[in-house]
């Protein structure tokens, strides 16, 4: 019986679409750590001789480099993804971490963890992630309370008001913090305002991926939902969507992996706006690609611009949050500017 | 399946209840949009949801579809209460269709209908042959294939319509709810709507309740009308014999005359000025 009449997702196509972006990620991974202000000589760092303490590439690859990307890539893949899910639960594609106040929420949870001195652990998050996790779903709660309040469909005007109303309030309250903190705190704030993935180690990495993986495999898992949420909560009511839980679930887990790496990297503009758009223009709407798809050229994204920002001043770093933002802001004025 | 409901035993298979509204009510905030609303949908019937702007027709079709919850009464499907149905089980015998179709991102019609076919996926599933089957039969049947691979933004009004009716087959629901589905649409296109609503009734005994503006239209293609006026059933009949100069009157306040079609018995509503 001749059932294809038009082209559709399968299993196949499913592998070969995500596995395509999953090799870009790998070539990426790859090539990164040979790039950088130093030429370091593979064979040499990877020749497990005797005294490693001594094999400068080695050190410079195993304990500079290689951190640094695979923070880059938990940064961009978390970041990407709670954008793509945010968009598509707002169903405004100008939605991201940045535009929703989530990145200030979380950077604002993060500089009170820091000023407070809170050192403890809870559910194995250490203090400064969790507060950051609860500032991002604290800003969350106060745009999504506002979209509610204006009605079913939230218009972009108001959506992007609150959220930038949201992230001002926040930054306001870090610079409060900031002025009440002593000259070490302060600095270890001011540090990490200025976000950055260059202070990492293998210990906060392993402490910032199971989150990330476990907020990952929920959006993942509710991919097919989210695609019926962004065409309208009482449509996807219609078609048998717990509307409700994919929400909750899916705020929950989008401000999980946010909090998870901003209290590390600190906030980080604009990833998670660009990548949807990109990736959405290459393997379409449907959020069983464009999730996976999301967090692995997120990945990719941002490796390429920590590696922008390491060579392009070099000896001198820039900021990787100077880069994304310089391309992510002419790029937002063009989305708004296609949408009016 | 169901338990059937008391009522059905007594009347014959044809005039089976498939829906029961028991004094259902319901308000947005503190404004009550329905009250003490009940009537039954017979298996197999076209019901008309009539009334000016405002009198909550939409409302109506959105606690029969289970999209709202009433705030008093209750609205049961074969005689289980809808609350009392897991989604993805309603969404398998229950279709409700909005009026307007804003979509974000772009989506391809091909996708918007294989979308009625989420009540029958487990969250992992892909679509398989039989979902892509049942599709392609809805889009054949609405006249959409054609377009299959079109952008859903990038087609007109009554295209989106006839996409979104096909979403709705391919959920294979009993009844099919559609909010004003001749809404903003030229002649054509509301004949073609309403053809094709015909040509389900028909074949597949699907039950239909639309809320429909045009009254000469409702006359024409339903078996029953709900005439309703700021949140309460006035009328509860057969168009012939709910759309009478003195009801049509009150309902929307305006002076009428009344002329029948002799050839089909359907009424030409014009109002006087």
């Amino acid at each position: 019986m001749e059932t294809r009449t038009f082209p559709h997702l399968n299993r196949k196509r499913y592998i070969a679409a995500v596995g395509a972006f999953f090799l870009v990620l790998t070539a990426v991974m790859a090539a990164a750590p040979l790039i950088g202000s130093t030429r370091i000589d593979l064979a040499k760092a990877l020749s497990g001789g005797p005294g490693f303490a001594e094999n400068v590439d080695a050190n410079i690859l195993f304990l500079i480099r290689l951190p640094r990307i695979f923070m880059a890539a938990l940064a961009g893949a978390a970041l990407a993804v709670s954008g793509a899910v945010f968009q598509a639960i707002l169903r405004n594609d100008l939605a991201a971490p940045i535009t929703l106040g989530v990145s200030g929420g979380a950077s604002l949870g993060a500089v009170i963890a820091i000023r407070a001195g809170f050192n403890f652990t809870f559910m194995g998050f250490s203090s400064v992630p969790l507060a950051s996790f609860l500032g991002a779903l604290g800003a969350l709660a106060l745009v999504f309370s506002f979209a509610r309040m204006r009605g079913r469909e939230l218009p972009t005007s108001y959506l992007l008001l609150a959220g930038v109303t949201v992230n001002f309030f926040f930054a306001s309250m870090v610079m409060l913090v900031n002025y009440f903190s002593n000259i070490t705190q302060s600095f270890q704030i001011v540090r990490w305002l200025m976000g950055g993935l260059d202070i990492t180690d293998y210990k906060t990495l392993l402490s910032i991926a199971p989150p990330v993986f476990f907020g990952i495999a929920v959006l993942i898992y509710l991919a097919r939902d989210l695609n019926l949420v962004s065409g309208g909560v009482e449509s996807a009511l219609a078609r048998g969507v717990d509307v409700a839980r994919v929400q909750l679930l899916g705020l929950l887990a989008a401000s999980l992996v946010t909090g998870a790496v901003v209290a590390n990297t600190g906030p980080i503009g604009f990833v998670g706006l660009i990548v949807p758009h990109i990736v959405r223009l290459i393997v379409g709407p449907d959020h069983r690609l464009l999730v996976p798809a999301s967090v692995f050229f997120g990945a990719s994204f941002l490796i390429l611009c920590d590696t922008a920002a390491r060579i392009l001043l070099a000896p001198t770093e820039i900021p990787v949050g100077v880069i994304t933002a310089i391309l992510g802001g002419p790029f937002f004025f063009w989305l708004l500017r296609r949408k009016h | 399946m169901n338990a059937p409901s008391a009522e059905s035993s007594v009347l014959d298979s044809a005039a089976q209840t498939l829906m029961q509204i028991s004094d259902a009510t319901f308000a947005y905030a503190e404004q009550p949009v329905l009250s003490g609303i009940s009537f039954e949908l017979r298996t197999g019937e076209i019901l008309g949801v009539i009334g000016p702007n405002g009198s909550g027709k939409s409302t109506l079709l959105k606690l029969m579809g289970g999209i709202l919850a009433p705030d008093s009464g209750s609205v049961a499907f074969k005689g289980k209460d809808l609350g009392s149905f897991k989604r993805r089980a309603l969404a398998q015998s229950v279709s409700w269709i909005p009026q307007e179709h804003p979509m974000v991102f772009p989506f391809k019609v091909s996708e918007i209908v294989l979308m009625g076919r989420h009540p029958y996926l487990s969250p992992w599933a892909f679509e398989g042959e039989e979902d892509f089957r049942i599709a392609r039969q809805a889009m054949e049947l609405t006249e959409t294939l054609q377009f299959a691979e079109r952008g859903f933004n990038e087609i007109s009004g009554g295209e989106k319509q006839r996409v979104m009716i096909a979403g709705a087959i391919a959920q294979e629901p009993e009844l099919m709810l559609l909010d004003e589905p001749t809404a903003s649409l030229d002649m054509k296109y509301q004949m073609e709507i309403l053809d094709i609503l015909k040509k389900l009734n028909h074949a597949k005994r699907l039950t239909l309740a639309l809320s429909i503006h045009d009254l000469h239209l409702a006359s024409k293609f339903c078996d029953r009308v709900v005439l309703l006026k700021n949140g309460r059933i006035v009328k509860d009949a057969s168009p012939e014999e709910a759309f009478q100069k003195e009801i049509l009157e009150t309902v929307y306040e305006v002076k009428v005359k009344i002329f029948r079609d002799h050839d089909d018995g359907s009424v030409l509503i014009s109002p006087e000025l």
